[in-house]
């Protein structure tokens, strides 16, 4: 072929070769991984871990996320340190610091990755313990989306992420399990109907978190004999943890009664007034037989495992039930009768005594 | 002497066998049994890996064994308790039921007690009180974990069954659903001095199992609104902008949740008029759910205001996260 057919020939190969690019190109542009304007949404699972291993082994964990939206995301995974944030097991996340050293330890399979719509992805972290490593370590591994969205004018740009937490005990040979009962309170000493709300303050003042088991027992008498209990509460199921040197605060409520406060929901929707729920009285009548009445107490067991075994902590608390608006109304009912009674009484003795009046005049 | 024995007959019945066994004292009592003494053979129990056999006419008193319950873990979405639902098959009425669950194949038993809760005791209650066909709900118990389940009948004195075949269900793994929208907000110009609210509002959802509750944290790449062509920030602040000379923040403006929570927006982003939270770099927690909460959602809004010496510049931007975490 010579040199001035291969020039006629070269606008056909442009065409040819564009034609190509584009056919090749297609899947790319099909796929192509992008965060919709709409937004994004992961799940992921569980919301925290805890993993147990010695020093100089390995552990690993299978978290799963999924995007939720219509459009393949791409997905990358940053890692935050974190503490406790007060004292409801909330964590202050705080971004990475060159003196957390440990983040180096943590490696993911795989660590980017296309989340395609509805389908959930499992991710395997996987730490390399050094044999030097003592105590405990905490991560937010957090899924974040890579966005690239753009803006023309002031304004911000929006990413979402979901945060699992893992909570890493090298079970070391100087750790120290330790924990107490900081207080156990009811929020009130009288209720007018349950539910009873208790705070139970446990402090680790060890060295390593810990998963404290909790429950309360309800009974009429302080002695607790078995037969006497009415009922059991079992809080921290989810086996939520405390962190060392730090107080978590348990909230549980006594709810089995008639009738109950609950919550008031408009349109399936909770009512809230300044952040506080609304609650209305519900009438459950076939708990007619829980009407709660008098005195009552509370005992808490809270168990934990020191590393070599259970041990128990017990408190005690008292609190009344006495539902003063019912007893009002019913003593209000019971003197209008009495009244009533009364008002009768006199008006059949006055009746007599007209008729007796009546009777000696005819005589 | 030849004798020939016959055992008893009817046109209904018929004894095939009998034997005397050691004999006892019948009825006698405690505070909590009370006994039925019977004659029976002293090698009179038999076991392999799938029957036990027992002689005697204790057993003949007994209910049948209950069929095995039926287990949800509300397509999964339980994580911490299962439904189980009785299967009464032909037994009386006024039978009463006992529950045992196992996380290990019965190396250890648990008995669910008349609240949900697991105990070392079995409880017998009526099939109404176990919840009837609509069932009942067993607590407590541990994500992600596979437990079996079996029942026990009893109706009146000497009738207790052995515990029946078992079901198994799979408590799922906690979790949390967290979606962010738009992904761009625009603030428009700004002018010097002036308030400037997005146009648009941020929805954040929120859905999540977890028993302590859950978080939701803002952070900026920025800590303010930044022009790169100017190479200032007009830096996140918390207070109210219109008593400030400039800055940048964030205000909730609403938190509702269809059950659970309550979702609700976390000091300072819960403020009204021109208070704003800040915009750090460092994760702020904005929206808290103390419990599970289903369908939360709230809207917050972006404000700015810009000094009268700050360059000017059309770039001033941030790059807002929203990260969703549960209590540890």
């Amino acid at each position: 072929m010579g040199y001035t057919n291969y020039m006629k020939r070269v606008p056909l190969l442009l065409v040819e070769l564009s034609i190509a690019v584009i056919i090749l190109a297609m899947p790319l542009l099909m796929f192509s991984p992008v965060v919709s304007a709409a937004g994004v949404s992961l799940t992921t699972s569980p919301v925290s871990e805890v993993i147990s291993s010695n020093p100089g082994t390995v552990a690993t964990t299978v978290l799963h996320v999924q995007n939720n939206g219509l459009l393949p995301v791409p997905m990358t995974i940053k890692l935050f340190a974190f503490g406790a944030a007060g004292t409801t097991g909330s964590p202050s996340l705080q971004p990475a610091s060159p003196s957390d050293t440990y983040f180096s330890w943590a490696h993911f399979s795989p660590d980017a990755f296309i989340a395609q719509p509805d389908v959930p992805v499992a991710v395997t972290m996987t730490i390399d313990i050094p044999k030097t490593a003592a105590l405990g370590y905490n991560y937010g591994v957090a899924f974040e989306p890579i966005i690239s969205a753009s803006l023309n004018g002031p304004g911000a740009v929006l990413n979402g992420s979901n945060v699992i937490l893992i909570l890493l005990d090298t079970t070391s040979a100087n750790e120290i399990h330790s924990a107490q009962i900081a207080s156990f309170t009811a929020s009130k000493r009288l209720y007018e109907y349950l539910p009873a709300t208790f705070l139970i303050n446990v402090h680790n003042n060890g060295n390593i978190f810990i998963a404290p088991g909790l429950n309360i027992y309800i009974s009429r008498t302080a002695n607790f004999l078995p037969g006497s209990i009415i009922d059991t509460i079992n809080i921290n199921s989810a086996q939520g943890n405390v962190l060392p040197n730090s107080n978590r605060v348990f909230q549980a409520q006594w709810t089995d009664g008639f009738p109950v406060f609950q919550p008031k929901l408009v349109d399936g929707h909770q009512i809230t007034k300044k952040n506080q729920t609304i609650y209305q009285l519900n009438w459950n009548f076939s708990k007619v037989d829980k009407l709660r009445f008098g005195k009552y107490y509370a005992k808490l067991i809270m168990s934990y495992n020191n590393g070599k075994r259970q041990v128990p902590i017990v408190a005690v608390l008292s609190f009344w039930v006495v539902p003063w608006k019912l007893l009002i109304l019913i003593l209000l009912l019971v003197l209008v009768f009495i009244g009533l009674i009364i008002f009768v009484v006199y008006l059949v003795h006055r009746l007599r005594k007209l008729q007796r009046g009546t009777s000696r005049r005819h005589v | 002497m030849l004798m020939f024995a016959a055992f008893s007959a009817s046109n209904s019945y018929k004894l095939n066998s009998y034997s005397i066994g050691s004999g006892g004292s019948n009825s006698a009592t405690s505070t909590t049994y009370k006994a039925q003494a019977n004659a029976g053979e002293i090698s009179g129990t038999s076991n392999s890996t799938t029957y036990t056999e027992h002689s005697g006419a204790v057993q003949t008193e007994q209910l049948n064994v209950p069929l095995a319950p039926t287990l949800s873990n509300g397509s999964g979405t339980y994580y911490n308790e299962l439904q189980f639902t009785i299967n009464p098959g032909i037994l009386p009425s006024d039978t009463t039921y006992a529950i045992a669950v196992s996380p290990n194949n019965f190396t250890t038993t648990y008995y669910v007690q008349t609240t949900g809760a697991l105990g070392g005791s079995p409880v017998y209650q009526s099939y109404t009180a176990w919840g009837n066909s609509s069932g009942s709900y067993m607590t407590g118990l541990s994500n992600s974990s596979t437990y079996e389940v079996k029942v026990a009948a009893m109706e009146g004195l000497f009738t207790n069954t052995e515990y029946g075949p078992y079901a198994s269900s799979t408590t799922t793994s906690p979790s949390i659903t967290f979606s962010i929208s738009p992904t761009t907000i625009s603030l428009g110009a700004l002018t010097a001095g002036n308030i400037v609210t997005s146009g648009t509002n941020i929805t954040a959802s929120l859905t999540t199992d977890a028993e302590s509750g859950a978080d939701v944290f803002v952070s900026g790449a920025n800590g303010g609104l930044k022009t790169a062509s100017r190479s200032y920030t007009i830096a996140g602040v918390t207070g109210n902008l219109a008593s400030l000379s400039e800055g940048f923040g964030l205000q909730g403006i609403s938190a509702t949740d269809s059950s659970g929570g309550p979702l609700s927006l976390v000091s300072p982003y819960a403020g009204t008029g021109n208070v704003v939270g800040i915009d750090s770099t460092t994760p702020t927690r904005i929206l808290t759910t103390p419990i599970e909460v289903q369908s939360g959602s709230s809207t917050i809004e972006l404000q700015a205001k810009s000094a009268v010496l700050d360059p000017a510049a059309s770039d001033y931007q941030e790059v807002l996260t929203f990260a969703a975490a549960a209590a540890f």
